[in-house]
């Protein structure tokens, strides 16, 4: 019984999320049912802990049963307007005539895909044997969860000198008690299926999460005209990075989820800015707005898109003009905020620059050396300097998605080699 | 195609290897319940202690001290102290000032900790002085006290 309980906690999210995702994409979209069913997968894993935090501001305790039927009410919602026609007969005009793959290219495609499902059988049976492992699950993430499926309610977290203050009335502590609830309230959604605390089965959303990023990965990949077979070796290089692997098989950080949300938050809105189809510039808004609910670094993460979208409809030297103007009012913003100041959760003392020196090394380390992203890291150094050589590289086609991408990146040199982020810690 | 292949050998190795752990791991906790994995698991000693304090703490409101200067033993059995109320400060104090300790809370210490109990003077020695205590229990990984 506990296994079907379980099966239908996973489905459930699934159904709602990819009925939803499923008004929004044209009949005639590429690859179609990759795009439903992963951005559903993902929509709907993360949403479906945001429905559980509504019904509780309700004042309904954390109930299982509840949650359940609120999420097949949206999800038969879904479908009534599906059926009533809203967007059946909606076109992408993005069509491609199909084109037969050749016998040899479809049998490496079959090939790629038996890998693909084989490493997701392998991680979720790892998933589903091992207890929680991973620090940051121990620190900060499922003791919300432990103390939430026991009181059946979101008992406050504070921090330390908070709980001090008031002698841990009514209140609990941990080592950031500020951090969203969305991943906790997905572990207590889990356990409250079968009624038990199960360090395990709570998180096979993990896996889900890494499937529904390879659907929706190929699913956009093949939107922006990527034959097939590319499309799906490029899914399987992305399912099969180390890295990657490990945030599901040692499941319990909430990273995977972040780098999913923005994953398919850039992806879309490369595909919106190349195609101006609206619906992919609502999928691009709805998972950057789900960044900040994952973690609170997440709103740095979506923030860090907004540069893309501004030069989206730009000629290339007005773009050029804003995005210097916008580098300048970043580095002026860091340095004249007050250093007390806190943004999602960390103060801009944090972010006062100074260089890292030893940080170089851990970086070039992690792309390059350990076995973190298999080639990836190498690929990188061919497809960089290629995709800048690439006539139309910094036109508009792929202005955005440069830009995007740039942001990114250089938001993340600047945390780990100009902060206190990249130093090294005790743990 | 060169690219891929070359991918496809060095992923094969990795797949090797998680299909090897997902043996292993079927061999350490297939077929077993929650706690009865934890007690398996890497963490067991923490666990161990964790439950065996909470055996001794009165009810769930019960506020829990841990005490450890090493940030894995320590937060390990914080973690498994919940859904009690346990206070660890990751990389933080040992204690909090004892002004902030009332009669009935407990402190769990976890071998290695700088904080240390005088079983002869019923007193438990922390940075910031002593603070009178009853000893409940005390073992390799750790020692429950209870302050009077």
């Amino acid at each position: 019984m506990d296994a079907v309980l379980t099966l239908v906690a996973i489905l459930l999210p699934v159904l709602l999320g990819s009925a939803w995702i499923n008004l929004l994409v044209p009949a005639d979209t590429p690859a179609r049912g990759a795009l439903v069913w992963g951005n559903g997968a993902l929509f709907g894993v993360m949403v479906t802990p945001l429905l559980m935090r509504a019904l509780h501001a309700t004042g309904l305790p954390l109930d299982f049963m509840a949650t359940a039927l609120a999420a097949v009410a949206l999800t038969a919602m879904a479908a009534l307007i599906h059926l009533r026609g809203h967007g059946r007969g909606r076109t992408s005009g993005q069509a491609a005539p199909a084109r037969a793959m050749p016998t040899a290219q479809r049998v490496l495609w079959t090939i790629l895909l038996g890998l693909i499902v084989l490493r997701l059988i392998t991680l979720g049976t790892e998933v589903a044997l091992r207890p929680l492992f991973p620090w940051d699950a121990t620190m900060h993430w499922a003791t919300k969860a432990r103390v939430w499926f026991e009181h059946r309610s979101l008992v406050p977290f504070v921090p330390h000198d908070i709980w001090l203050q008031v002698g841990g009335e009514g209140v609990y502590t941990d080592r950031h008690p500020n951090y969203p609830s969305m991943i906790p309230l997905l572990q207590v959604w889990m356990n409250l299926a079968t009624g038990n605390w199960n360090e395990s089965l709570m998180n096979l959303p993990w896996v889900v999460c890494l499937a529904g990023l390879g659907a929706a990965f190929y699913g956009h990949l093949r939107v922006a005209r990527v034959e097939a077979l590319t499309a799906a070796a490029f899914t399987y290089f992305l399912m099969s990075m180390p890295l990657i692997n490990i945030h599901v098989a040692l499941a319990g950080y909430a990273d995977i989820y972040l780098a999913a949300a923005f994953c398919c938050a850039l992806m879309a809105l490369h595909n919106w800015m190349t195609l101006r189809a609206g619906w992919m510039a609502a999928l691009a808004l709805l998972f950057a707005a789900l960044c900040p609910q994952i973690k609170n670094e997440g709103l740095f993460w979506a923030l860090s898109l907004a540069p893309a979208a501004l030069v989206a409809f730009m000629q290339r030297r007005q773009a050029a003009k804003v995005l210097l103007l916008l580098g300048l009012l970043a580095i002026l913003l860091l340095l004249l905020l007050p250093r007390h100041l806190v943004i999602a959760g960390h103060s801009m003392e944090e972010l006062v620059p100074a260089f890292q020196p030893e940080a170089l090394a851990g970086l070039v380390k992690i792309a390059w050396l350990h076995a973190n992203w298999h080639l990836f890291g190498y690929m990188l150094l061919i497809l960089l300097p290629l995709g800048l050589l690439m006539p139309g590289a910094l036109t508009r086609k792929y202005l955005g998605l440069t830009t995007a991408l740039t942001t990114a990146i250089g938001a993340f040199l600047f945390l780990f080699l100009f902060t206190g982020f990249g130093r090294r810690r005790p743990i | 195609m060169i690219f891929l292949i070359c991918w496809l050998l060095l992923d094969g190795f990795w797949q090797y290897r998680l299909l090897r752990q997902v043996a292993d791991t079927h061999r350490q906790f297939a077929g077993k319940e929650t706690t009865e994995k934890l007690a398996a698991g890497p963490d067991s000693r923490f666990y161990h202690l964790a439950q065996r304090a909470q055996q001794h703490v009165d009810g769930e409101k019960s506020r829990v001290f841990v005490s450890s200067s090493d940030d894995y033993h320590g937060l390990r059995t914080a973690y498994y102290l919940y859904p009690h109320n346990p206070y660890y400060r990751v990389r933080g104090d040992e204690l909090p000032h004892p002004e902030h300790l009332r009669t009935g809370d407990y402190i769990l210490i976890v071998h290695p900790a700088r904080t240390q109990f005088r079983r002869q003077l019923g007193i438990v020695q922390t940075q910031w002085g002593h603070v009178p205590v009853d000893s409940l229990f005390s073992e390799d990984s750790g020692t429950l006290l209870r302050v009077k």
